[in-house]
């Protein structure tokens, strides 16, 4: 806009002033400025129309590029895990396969991911954006101690080849998305098979294309490029293991395989088809759970969107049951206790606290594995809800369930020292500062410590 | 499965581009709008931000087939229906016939002020 | 396209709107007599068919003869109750 006439001038002297050749956008102070003779004096052009509309102004060019299509998902998806400007924090001892049972020594401390072990995570997409891996020199855990009771039970199951179910739960910033993570890296440390759905969100909210799998009843649904992009995960995060594995049994494939496979060349034949990728998943599956085979973590986060009606919908628009689609299916029949890991394995499922749905049969599933574990008396369903699952709930019954709390202060104080020795806090850890954090923090929840000292410094 | 590899996809002889969504593709035909898009796309398991391009030839052959005369009433056999119905009115000299051939409100609607869009629309030759 | 807009206009379960009128059945070849009715709510049955009814609007009874298509319509539908506005010059203004 331009400059405006002030609006306290004396009429002369705005007269003897030149006029403007430009008229400023606003007319309202121009003509409180004018007097109304100039009008008369015929200075308004014929046939010119006076309309009180004021005209938008077009709108600002955009400045550069925009973005490639997935450029800015590419971006908001970015896993920065080691930051240069960190300090190397010295005595810090890596997970290893001796360590990974008994880790009771390290309760309280910090222990870090070697290089292998942060491939593999980073393929399975165990990291996330909101963990605040790019503070620190290079990724690494706290053990505390449930981290100790998951360890401790995963070696077991892989000794005596059982089959372990676990539902991580917990209130928001527990570390329940964290506990998952070093369940998988005991996993890989430990030489197992580790199949990870990062976000099962992905899977029900039909956002991937889906079909039916002919001869079931009830109907079941694949959903061919997703099972193709996961086949293609697991190759590359489990690339190692399953490098020495070659096929050992007979499938039936729409494509033609040769014997002497790798189990790794298998999912990427896999992935690379779409249309085949179900029938392969199901092929590698019976490979992995044959004889003489490593065993198998299975790991799934924001537990409660399988536990519902998907997105999808079948051919008489009703919408698709999450357990009718057959990977979900796959999930949920070796977390109800369907089926069982013939090798020893574990599923380890983390509800979501902060964007899941909030499912009132997990929920209550949750409350009563909870009440049975302690013995107690079961608390029945509320009588005036309506939107239980009964499949939800069937399938969560003979699962554990592991409740995750605040931080001990020992543990606190642990942590507290690792962000001090890597130069991201810097405050003296003194009892007093680790007493105030975990106060605040509401007793101990860490991932509230974590933004409590290191993202809102005053 | 073969993917269609070409810059157009062809649905019911009309072009679309292959990155348009299969269900506003449909919606542009007449008489199909959420309700039948969506149904359309539940009954052949497409997914409702599937692109045109990326789906199989075959299935877009059953969406063709999907809406011809036999099967769904669209465009301009939907457009006939729909003079016939208000000719009929008109013809057997019912009140509602009456008011579509004067181009005022057909339901009880008052006509003191606001009557653009009966003006628009109730015609005896309705078109859309 | 809305199969249910014709059931919301009246609940099912009351049927059809059946009103007694004074019908006269005469042997086929002779002209039926004019049924004269105020029930202009009346829905029309298919057995009106070729009839001749003469509807009251308010003022006077106009003659309706019922063809195929006007059943299931009501009478009243069939007898206009307005006059058409027309505008009159008044000469004292």
């Amino acid at each position: 806009m331009a400059t405006p006439l002030p609006l306290n001038c004396c009429r002369q002297k705005c007269l003897s002033r030149p006029f403007p050749s430009t008229r400023s956008f606003s007319t309202t102070s121009t003509q409180l400025a004018l007097p109304n003779t100039i009008k008369k004096a015929g200075v308004t052009v014929k046939g010119q129309k006076k309309s009180a509309r004021i005209k938008s102004k077009a709108p600002p060019k955009p400045s550069g590029k925009p973005p490639m299509p997935g450029e800015r998902k590419a971006l908001r998806k970015r896993i920065v895990l080691s930051n240069t400007n960190a300090l190397e924090v010295d005595g810090l001892v890596d997970l290893s396969r001796e360590m990974s049972g008994s880790l009771e020594k390290q309760v309280g401390k910090v222990v870090g991911l070697e290089g292998a072990t942060v491939d593999g995570l980073r393929a399975v997409e165990a990291f996330k954006t909101t963990q605040g891996w790019g503070l620190f020199r290079r990724p690494s855990v706290l053990i505390r101690e449930e981290s100790v009771q998951l360890g401790r039970r995963m070696v077991g199951v892989e000794q005596k080849k059982e089959t372990l179910r676990v539902v991580v739960d917990g209130a928001r910033g527990t570390g329940k998305s964290m506990l998952l993570l070093q369940a998988m890296a005991t996993a890989f440390v430990r030489g197992w098979i580790v199949l990870n759905v990062p976000e099962a969100q992905e899977v029900v909210n039909a956002v991937n294309d889906y079909a039916a799998i002919p001869g079931t009843t009830p109907t079941l649904w694949s959903q061919p490029t997703y099972t193709a992009n996961w086949l293609a995960q697991i190759a590359k995060a489990n690339g190692p293991v399953l490098n020495t594995l070659k096929l050992s049994q007979k499938h039936n494939l729409p494509i033609s395989v040769p014997s002497d496979t790798t189990l790794t060349r298998l999912c990427e034949l896999g992935a690379r088809d779409s249309d085949v990728a179900w029938p392969i998943f199901q092929a590698f599956w019976a490979e992995i759970t044959a004889p003489r085979r490593p065993p198998i973590l299975m790991a799934v986060d924001s537990l409660s969107y399988i536990m519902d009606l998907s997105q999808y919908r079948d051919p008489d628009f009703n919408l698709i049951h999450s357990h009718d689609l057959g990977l979900v299916k796959h999930f949920t029949d070796y977390l109800a206790g369907a089926r069982t890991l013939p090798n020893g394995g574990a599923f380890l499922a983390a509800t979501s606290r902060s964007h899941a749905p909030v499912s009132l049969s997990v929920n209550l599933a949750i409350t009563q594995q909870v009440e049975r574990q302690k013995g107690e008396q079961l608390t029945e369903r509320d009588p005036y809800e309506r939107k239980y699952d009964q499949r939800a709930e069937s399938s969560l019954k003979a699962a554990e369930v592991l409740i995750l709390k605040g931080l001990s202060k020992v543990e606190a104080r642990g942590l507290m020292e690792y962000w001090a020795a890597s130069g991201v806090l810097r405050q003296r850890v003194d009892e007093r500062t680790v007493a105030e954090k975990w106060a605040l923090a509401g007793n101990g929840i860490v991932g509230e410590i974590q933004r409590g000292a290191l993202r809102m410094r005053i | 499965m073969v993917k269609i590899q070409l810059l157009m996809v062809f649905i019911l002889g009309i072009n679309f581009p292959e990155n348009r969504l299969i269900k506003k593709s449909l919606q542009t035909f007449y008489g199909i709008g959420h309700q039948h898009s969506s149904r359309i796309l539940a009954k052949y398991s497409l997914i409702p931000t599937q692109k045109v391009g990326s789906i199989p030839a075959k299935t877009i052959a059953a969406l063709t087939a999907e809406l011809s005369p036999d099967r769904m009433t669209i465009e301009m056999d939907l457009r006939r229906k729909m003079q016939e119905n208000i000719l009929r009115l008109r013809d057997m000299g019912s009140y509602r016939g009456r008011r579509h051939a004067m181009g005022l409100p057909v339901r009880g609607q008052r006509t003191r002020s606001q009557i653009l869009t009966s003006r628009k629309l109730n015609r005896v030759d309705r078109f859309n | 396209m809305f199969p249910s807009r014709m059931l919301l206009a009246r609940s099912v379960w009351k049927g059809p709107n059946i009103v007694p009128l004074p019908i006269i059945r005469v042997p086929p070849g002779q002209k039926a007599p004019p049924i004269q009715t105020q029930a202009r709510s009346a829905t029309i049955l298919p057995n009106f068919v070729g009839l001749v009814f003469q509807v009251h609007n308010g003022k006077i009874y106009i003659d309706v003869e019922i063809t195929e298509d006007m059943v299931g319509h009501k009478l009243g539908e069939f007898s206009p109750t307005r006059q058409r506005f027309s505008y009159k010059q008044s000469k004292n203004k």
